[in-house]
């Protein structure tokens, strides 16, 4: 088919500037930015969700015009597979231009990089499957209950199947919302998960459709479809909810500070970056006090830290945000925490996050934002009012100051409420 | 009459009557999920609902638009009474069904049913005025366009949708109600106007 003559009959032409428009709008609206090329493509990949839903409906269109022309089944000298694949370019094309505007919208807008190739090579994928599934509703059902039904298919299956309680399945998709925090990559079992699924649903598309006529066919498509679930379960039943993995360690750039080590990713260590600096100056301020800190600062770990290393979990480059983030690393983490029924209220948790937060030189806005319900009502959680507390902190002695700190600190690990917060 | 039901497949539309209002019935229609950050919240309900009009334009798709617009018989009135039985059919089976199941299982399905009727409402509504411009085959895409539509931007706040969103709105919402009605008013103008005009009349 001459290009002129697509570009006049197929609704996949006319609507590939709208769904670009509307991938990107969704992209800016949606996504929250960061620096992370990985996540930037994940994030993008979320607008699979709906805009495979137009490749699969402009296919079925295309189909009906097809079937419902007499064409079809009319006997012609190229072979269907070829009439299939001529047909469906138009939607593939479609979805590749919405797929790739998407992830440079995301890395653009997030300053995010390089993009994920390889999430995006099994979203390609998965967007050729979806588009022989419309094709194939196009040949086997009335266009009236074919459009509608391809519109929201995948939308059921992309955005749908995540919700489900059996949290593996959404790896089978091909499309990678939840990944990735930035100390994590894209899990290569989830990849492959959603690799093996979607071809597998193209084999037994074009099966269906009746382009593959080899002798054992459909043996072979029935082989491909067995085959396919079972493997690319068995993939993504290892990966869990978020299809990630730890990112390879020697990508941190470390530096030295007051004795400490600190080790960013890269995408927090540029010039425009204001972590390390924001960090050497916390680091500095908490050594000069002569405060108990870890003799190691790391962005591979997040969540609970060990005796000498505090996991850095940085998602937001303001400064306040980033001190609060080191605050809830350094307050301890209660051995009672996976328990629902311990009866530790975690107040004097919280107590140490504020301090610590203080202590750093945070802003009184950001402490009011994440504790202003301790600050207002101290006593209906068995606490002192707080910042008289961290006063007379701050104007003890270093000795009397560390003390009280590895008081608090001890008895929040071993998940006891302390029973005097006053500083000795 | 025999030859209208087979052609309008009336057998298939009780079908999706009845199955739709049965469906209805099981308390996993009321799960609402929100499948985007800047999307209203989606109930199943109003997944379930999509099936009458589907049907309905699946069934009015059919036949000769052009044989049929010079009929003797009055196709147009047969297919106006079809439709409003089918809806009527639907409320009232629905409706029986809330009442069974709230006095059976205690369970609270009314205001599920409240919206998924006002979701099928709002869907003949976008069939009939899409039926006026791209005729009845295709039209039945602009409810589930409109669905989609929700379900990814019909954002307003952490809660609840925006107003043009409203199949998204809680059930006893007297906009979402308003502009339901309005819609349907409109599809059914237009229908009543211009019964047989649609592209597909006119490419005849």
């Amino acid at each position: 088919m001459r290009l002129r003559t697509l570009l006049r009959i197929s609704p996949a032409v006319w609507l590939t500037l709208p769904t670009l428009i509307l991938s990107i709008l969704y992209v800016t609206r949606a996504i929250y930015p960061n620096n992370y090329g990985v996540a930037a493509t994940a994030g993008a990949t979320s607008s699979m969700a709906f805009l495979v839903g137009f490749v699969a409906t402009t296919a079925a269109w295309e189909a009906a015009r097809l079937r419902r022309g007499g064409i079809w089944a009319a006997p012609h000298t190229r072979s269907r597979l070829d009439i299939t694949i001529t047909a469906v370019t138009p939607s593939i094309l479609l979805g590749a231009v919405f797929l790739l505007g998407t992830v440079v919208a995301a890395s653009v807008y997030g300053q995010a990089g390089l993009p994920e190739i390889r999430m995006v090579v099994v979203g390609f994928i998965a967007i050729c499957a979806w588009s022989l599934v419309g094709f194939l509703a196009g040949l086997r059902l009335p266009m009236s209950v074919a459009l509608p039904s391809m519109l929201l298919a995948p939308f059921l299956w992309f955005a749908f199947v995540p919700a489900l309680p059996v949290e593996w399945l959404r790896q089978l998709s091909g499309m990678y919302r939840d990944c990735c925090r930035i100390r994590a990559d894209i899990s290569p079992a989830a990849l492959l998960a959603g690799l093996i699924m979607n071809v597998a649903i193209i084999v037994v598309a074009l099966y269906a459709i009746g382009a593959l006529r080899m002798r054992w066919s459909r043996i072979v498509a029935t082989t491909m479809l067995v085959v396919g679930v079972v493997i690319s379960s068995a993939f993504a039943s290892n990966v869990g909810p978020i299809p990630e993995v730890a990112r390879d360690r020697s990508a941190l750039k470390c530096g030295t500070v007051s004795e400490v080590e600190l080790c960013l990713w890269p995408e927090h260590d540029g010039s425009s970056q204001v972590f390390r600096p924001t960090l050497n100056k916390v680091i500095v301020e908490l050594t000069r006090e002569g405060l108990p800190i870890p003799s190691r600062w790391s962005e591979e770990l997040a969540g609970s830290s060990s005796a000498d290393t505090l996991g850095l979990d940085l998602w937001k480059s303001d400064p306040d945000s980033i001190r609060w983030s080191i605050a809830q690393g350094l307050a301890p983490w209660p051995a009672c925490s996976e328990a629902s029924n311990s009866g530790f209220s975690g107040s004097s948790i919280d107590v140490l996050r504020g301090w610590w937060f203080t202590a750093m030189g945070g802003s009184e806005a950001m402490l009011q934002e994440n504790l202003g319900w301790l600050i207002a009502e101290p006593s209906a959680f068995g606490v002192p009012p707080i910042k008289d507390l961290y006063s007379a902190v701050s104007s003890a002695s270093v000795t009397s100051r560390v003390a009280w700190l590895e008081r608090l600190t001890s008895s929040a690990a071993e998940c006891q409420s302390p029973e005097n917060y006053s500083v000795q | 009459m025999a030859l209208y039901r087979k052609v309008r497949r009336v057998d298939l539309i009780a079908l999706s009557v009845v199955g739709s209002a049965l469906v209805l019935q099981v308390p996993a229609s009321a799960i609402s999920i929100r499948v985007s950050p800047i999307g209203a919240p989606l109930m199943i309900a109003l997944f379930i609902a999509l099936g009458l009009p589907s049907a309905l334009g699946f069934g009015l798709s059919r036949g000769l638009p052009a044989q049929e617009s010079v009929a003797a018989r009055r196709i147009r009135r047969y297919d106006a009474v079809l439709v409003t039985s089918s809806v009527c059919a639907f409320l009232a089976l629905g409706a029986i069904g809330a009442q069974v199941s709230a006095g059976i299982n205690d369970l609270g399905v009314g205001d599920t049913y409240l919206t998924a009727t006002r979701a099928l409402m709002t869907y003949l509504g976008w069939l009939l005025v899409a039926r006026f411009f791209v005729g009845w085959r295709t039209a039945s895409i602009a409810p589930a366009l409109y669905l989609l539509a929700v379900g990814v931007f019909g954002f307003a706040d952490e809660t609840t949708a925006a107003g043009w969103a409203w199949i998204g709105l809680p059930a006893n919402d007297g906009w979402a109600w308003a502009c339901t009605w309005i819609l349907l008013g409109l599809g059914a103008a237009l229908w009543a106007w211009r019964p047989n005009w649609s592209v597909e009349v006119a490419a005849v």
